[in-house]
């Protein structure tokens, strides 16, 4: 028996004397989750062993997915130090009503971590967070905030952190501390704070205060663009990044900024004569009550005095805007383009006529910044060579051929256009740039017709219609001047022809060559009219047959030429002598070809001529049987036009447009 | 039908029978036991509750070793020696110990009490007895899942896949045995075993066994006697 006894005691010493296996590792399990209710769970553990390292934390983590973890899953640290055997919390908050959750418990030293199994389990709803306190209570956008509570979720995008409404970024997240940042877009003096979490919420008694500038005076009141305004207030400094001085709804750079004091400049871009000047920080805005006035615009002077169109003019003055928009300079009422800019001086290019019509060539400059008008006491000259005049009527216009093949006359120095294949006709004053419309042609509107003023009276006919087929005619009309009244006389005596010269001197009419009808039928034959008799006697000849060609005459002399006929490029000219009724030969003129058009004037005696394939008009040098270039530059687009001297002025226009241009050879 | 004709044929002839067996001083027991765990599917620590360990297996089989001396008319010392095997392991809330198996080996120091052999009467040839046993084991347990995520530095960590565990209790036994020689008899018993153990591995503090067993009975140094 005694053996028997030593054996059992034996083998109890082998078997118990075993040394316990230690870890690196903790050991913990996961309870089963109890006491579910709609106010939270509770999550239970037990740690077996706690490893040879220091525990570093240990708690229960748990999701809406398998196997959470401390890194993604929301969290639970327990704040006991740890010890061996049961542990357990109520979790009150972060849990959504009807959503199966996963649980395990975890324990971390600084070489592992063990979780233990997870458990599963169905939740009936949880609590809001509580707010107990935050601080700081007063500050700026995007300061950081630190809420104090309990059961909010480690996982900070599961706190749903709002101040004034706004939803702000939640940067650390614990059970009881939330760091948080004032939202950028918060806009109010006053704010709660709320935290929402799993659609619980609560709000904190206390509000968190944005720090407001305090706006109390500037100077100077009156100033011009770019200068120092000093705007005395209070809290400037409290966050200096986010200051924003604005002069109505404009900018202002910042020059210095105190506590209480800030220096800015009034905004180049400043559009108004008086602001009121706001101060913005933690985008509050304090506004002055007094306004800011710009100072008075002035004009000092202008160069040159005297320009042509497309130069520069300089103006100089005080107080215009820096920004180009806000200046408006006119010339004669036109208003130009600014191309430089600054406070002091602004430099405009005067348009070219072909873009505007100025109202005379001496002109008034205004300059109008923000609403103010100032006008300069001296005119600008403009020195063009040619001056544009006022467009005329545009019903003067035959559609088709634009303003084209006009006839044109003068006496008593207006001119008198028109018949261009209607019966308008129209009276144009050059002292007041005025047209009038006169009486209807009452004849059958008609192209090429020719005529000549004689006395108070304009004598005209022939042409020829293409409506409704081609009509040639050789009737013969008398318009009064005086009495603005129509009236037939005798038809011409040559045969009905489109396209002939006509011209007066000494108070007879001359009529002759043209095109017939027929085919290429082209006269030579000239007539002259006696309008005291109304009759028509033949002359000599002209030279050539020929149509749609000119007739100039001075006091004594016609020159004609440059018309069609079978032949292209006609430059011939011939000079008339009612005298010696001879047609003389004189200097081809420089250019020519079908379709010349020509139209001339005379002017000082001297016969001036310009085909449309010439740029320039040409003037014929008697003495030396020449012709001469007219130096002053012509200006284009008047081909099919009209031109006419009236007061030793020379007009032309019309052609491919409406314009009307003088010419002032004594300038 | 023929199992019951047989009972009743040795009953009868063993109180009928007047063949004498000598009694011995030393009996060797061999045998087979069926045994269960008994408890709650759950530990319950406070609010902790996990599934526990021995009670969720459901297939358990033990073989059992146990020599008696017999130091009295009515007592017997002696020492038992048993092997159970515990697998099949099943939970309604859980699958932590699936798969998973117990090995238990123990010893037990036995007192049994027995009644009196007799030289004629049903005495001679049965023998009912009661024995209680302080017993001494080791749990060997061994897991086919990780009970814990370990996660080191360096990703996963190996984990603890077995446990070897001292258990103690105390074991009360009941029975009877029916002599069929001189030499050999057969013994058929209950026991239900206390046993009181701590592991890392489960959190089961105590485990409740019942077995039902059936053996050979070696009867060895008889007590010498004259023959008549």
């Amino acid at each position: 028996m005694r053996k028997v006894s030593c054996l059992l005691l034996l083998i109890i010493l082998a078997v118990s004397c075993n040394k316990e296996k230690e870890f690196d590792y903790p050991l913990v399990y996961t309870g089963e989750v109890t006491d579910i209710k709609n106010d939270g769970a509770v999550f239970s553990a037990k740690i077996v062993d706690l490893s040879k390292l220091e525990v570093i934390e240990y708690g229960f983590v748990w999701d809406n997915k398998t196997n959470p973890t401390v890194e993604s899953s929301e969290k639970y640290i327990i704040s006991e130090p740890p010890r061996i055997g049961v542990f357990n919390q109520h979790i009150s908050t972060t849990l959504k009503a009807g959503v199966k959750y996963y649980v395990r418990t975890y324990i971390r030293n600084s070489k592992y971590i063990t979780y233990g199994k997870e458990v599963v389990f169905t939740s009936l709803g949880s609590l809001a967070p509580q707010i107990i306190d935050f601080m700081p209570k007063t500050g700026n956008l995007e300061d950081t905030l630190t809420i104090i509570g309990h059961n909010f979720s480690y996982k900070a995008i599961n706190n749903q952190v709002q101040i004034g409404g706004l939803q702000t970024s939640v940067i650390k997240a614990n059970q009881d501390t939330l760091v948080v940042k004032v939202p950028e877009k918060l806009n109010t003096l006053s704010s709660s704070i709320s935290v929402s979490i799993q659609g619980n919420k609560t709000a904190s008694t206390d509000v968190f205060n944005l720090i407001s500038p305090v706006l109390s005076d500037f100077q100077e009141k009156i100033g011009t663009f770019g200068s120092q305004i000093t705007i005395s207030g209070n809290n400037f400094l409290a966050n200096p990044t986010t200051i924003r001085v604005y002069f109505d709804n404009y900018n202002a750079r910042i020059v210095n900024i105190q506590n209480q004091s800030i220096i800015v400049i009034v905004p180049d871009s400043l559009d108004k004569r008086q602001s009121n000047i706001k101060i913005k920080m933690n985008n509050l805005t304090v506004t002055s009550i007094d306004k800011f006035q710009l100072a008075p615009l002035t004009i000092t002077d202008f160069t040159p005095k005297i320009a042509i169109t497309g130069s520069t003019i300089t103006l100089t003055g005080n107080n215009f805007s820096p920004i180009t928009k806000n200046n408006i300079v006119t010339i004669g009422g036109i208003k130009i383009t600014i191309t430089k800019t600054s406070l002091n001086k602004l430099e405009v290019t005067l348009p070219i006529q072909n873009n505007v019509i100025y109202p005379s060539r001496n002109v008034p400059i205004s300059i109008e910044t923000i609403g103010e008008i100032q006008k300069y006491n001296d005119n600008l000259l403009i020195d063009d060579d040619w001056f544009r005049l006022k467009n005329a009527p545009t019903s003067i216009s035959n559609s088709g051929f634009g303003y084209s093949y006009c006839n044109y006359f003068t006496y008593n120095g207006k001119a008198y256009i028109g018949l261009n294949n209607k019966t308008l006709f129209w009276e144009y004053n050059p002292i007041s740039d005025e047209w009038t419309k006169l009486a209807d042609f009452p004849g059958k509107p008609r192209y090429s017709g020719v005529g000549f003023v004689i006395g108070e009276n304009l004598y005209f006919g022939t042409g020829s219609s293409p409506d409704p087929y081609y009509e040639y005619f050789n009737d013969w009309w008398k318009y009064s001047f005086v009495d603005n009244t129509w009236s037939q006389l005798s038809n011409f005596s040559g045969e009905k022809r489109s396209g002939a010269v006509a011209f007066q001197i000494n108070n007879f009419g001359y009529l002759g060559t043209g095109l017939g009808v027929g085919v290429l039928v082209y006269y030579s034959n000239f007539w002259k009219y006696n309008p005291s008799v109304d009759s028509w006697t033949r002359i000599a000849d002209y030279p050539k047959e020929m149509s749609n060609g000119i007739a100039i005459a001075n006091s004594t002399e016609a020159y004609t030429g440059l018309g069609m006929n079978f032949y292209s490029c006609i430059k011939y000219m011939y000079k008339y002598n009612p005298d010696s009724n001879i047609w003389q030969t004189i200097a081809d003129f420089p250019y020519g070809c079908d379709n010349n058009n020509p139209k001339g004037f005379c002017i000082n005696n001297k016969v001036y001529i310009k085909t449309d394939h010439t740029q320039d008009f040409y003037f014929y040098d008697d003495s030396n049987n020449i012709w001469n270039k007219m130096p002053e530059r012509m200006i284009s687009g008047i081909n099919y036009g009209i031109s006419f001297s009236l007061n030793n002025k020379v007009y032309v226009g019309l052609g491919l447009s409406n314009s009307m241009w003088v010419f002032d050879p004594s300038r | 039908m023929r199992n019951i004709v047989l009972i009743t044929s040795i009953i009868l002839l063993s109180h009928f029978c007047q063949a004498q067996l000598i009694d011995n001083k030393i009996n060797i027991y061999l045998g087979y036991n069926l045994s269960a765990f008994h408890g709650k599917e759950t530990v319950k620590e406070s609010s902790f509750i996990s599934p526990s360990l021995y009670s969720n297996y459901n297939e358990l089989m033990e073989l059992s070793f146990k020599a008696l001396v017999k130091r009295n008319k009515f007592y017997s010392l002696g020492i038992g020696f048993n092997s159970l095997n515990a697998s099949g392991w099943k939970s309604r809330e859980s699958s932590l110990y699936n798969n998973s198996k117990i090995i238990q080996y123990y010893l037990s120091p036995i007192v049994q009490i027995h009644t009196k052999f007799t030289e004629t009467g049903i005495c001679n040839r049965i023998k009912v007895f009661f024995e209680i046993a302080p017993t001494i084991g080791l749990s060997e347990l061994k897991l086919e899942n990780p009970l814990f995520d370990v996660q080191g530095q360096s990703g996963t960590v190996s984990q603890l896949m077995d446990s070897r565990d001292i258990f103690y209790g105390i074991k009360g036994n009941a029975g009877f045995e029916l002599s069929i020689t001189r030499a050999f008899g057969i013994y058929f018993s209950y026991s239900i075993q206390q046993n009181w153990v701590k592991s890392k591995l489960y959190n089961d503090n105590k485990f409740l066994c019942s077995n039902i067993g059936l053996g050979l009975v070696v009867r060895l140094e008889k007590d010498k006697r004259f023959y008549y």
